[in-house]
């Protein structure tokens, strides 16, 4: 829903484009979280700590979704 | 013999639902021990607990000697325990000859990525990403990061689950192998006849408790497993 609100604005007028949009960046955030699972556990089987983890991965994952938020926006 | 790790007492409830309230998983050195249980039982919640990747509600997880406190995954990593997830433990962005050299660079003295590729019979997929092996193959690939690892203990979920029959035969001798290298080696699924075949002990996870039902000539046997399980 956040991600409705910051891509268009009002989630219950939401235009066909946007919406497909809007399940695109949902597949892709689901995409990506995926491959975190796997890397999480890699990372955790290397003994690699949490907070190291989030680190690695959430830097990662940050500019990720930054970079689909806007392309959802100027979809 | 002593058990390696332990997940005593532990209790979990996910949004209000409990699942666990007062389970205990135990994995001991030689020994392949099968969990056995419906779905939504907490088998898998149960190993992750053992696994340091979910705290626990109530109960503590201990390895070795050390001291009752909650362990963390990573600290648990440190100490031998290697975790594979129903989903594998390898990453889909590297490739399997990358992914075993990490793992051979942070804890060697285990087999080296080739040998432990070639003796799972994964050689030729070293050099690809998981996700364009076969199931079987993937599996074997996990199994092979435990060869490399060499761990103390090896906790896996679901192992043998959606691969062809003789995939599944040819992980459980392997985990037999493993075993009796002295490894600990706990193993949940649904595969009841393989598990029962490959396993030294069957621990039985029911209503948010754990029965240590004993080898599986004695689970076998066991009137309540039968009736509420195993039905025949």
């Amino acid at each position: 829903m956040g991600l409705m609100l910051w891509a268009q604005g009002d989630p219950v007028a939401i235009g066909g484009s946007a919406t497909l949009a809007v399940i695109a960046v949902t597949v892709m955030l689901g995409f990506v979280d995926a491959q975190r699972l796997s890397e999480r556990v890699l990372l955790g089987n290397l003994g690699i700590a949490t907070g190291q983890q989030a680190l690695l991965l959430g830097f990662a994952a940050a500019c990720g979704e930054f970079v689909l938020r806007v392309g959802a926006a100027f979809a | 013999m002593n058990p390696f790790l332990v997940a005593d007492c532990v209790g979990k409830a996910f949004a209000g639902r409990r699942v666990l309230s007062s389970a205990t998983l135990r994995a001991v050195p030689g020994e392949v021990r099968a969990m056995l249980g419906r779905s939504g039982e907490g088998k898998s919640t149960l190993l992750r607990i053992a696994a340091g990747w979910l705290a626990p509600d109530t109960g503590l997880v201990r390895c070795g000697a050390e001291s009752p406190l909650q362990l963390t995954a990573a600290a648990l990593a440190q100490r031998g325990v290697f975790y594979v997830p129903d989903h594998g433990a390898l990453s889909v962005a590297l490739t399997v000859r990358e992914q075993l050299a990490m793992l051979a660079e942070r804890f060697p003295g285990g087999a080296s990525p080739e040998d432990a590729a070639t003796q799972m019979g994964v050689a030729h997929g070293l050099d690809e990403r998981p996700p364009t092996l076969s199931g079987g193959e993937q599996r074997r690939a996990d199994l092979a990061a435990v060869l490399v690892r060499a761990p103390r203990c090896l906790l896996a979920d679901e192992p043998v689950r959606g691969i062809e029959p003789i995939d599944a035969e040819g992980l459980m001798r392997t985990f037999r192998v493993i075993a009796r290298a002295g490894i600990a080696v706990v193993v949940t699924g649904h595969d009841v006849e393989l598990l029962l075949d490959g396993s030294d002990h069957v621990t039985w996870v029911t209503s948010g408790t754990t029965y240590e039902l004993g080898p599986p000539r004695i689970a076998r046997g066991h009137e309540q497993f039968r009736a509420q399980y195993l039905g025949r």
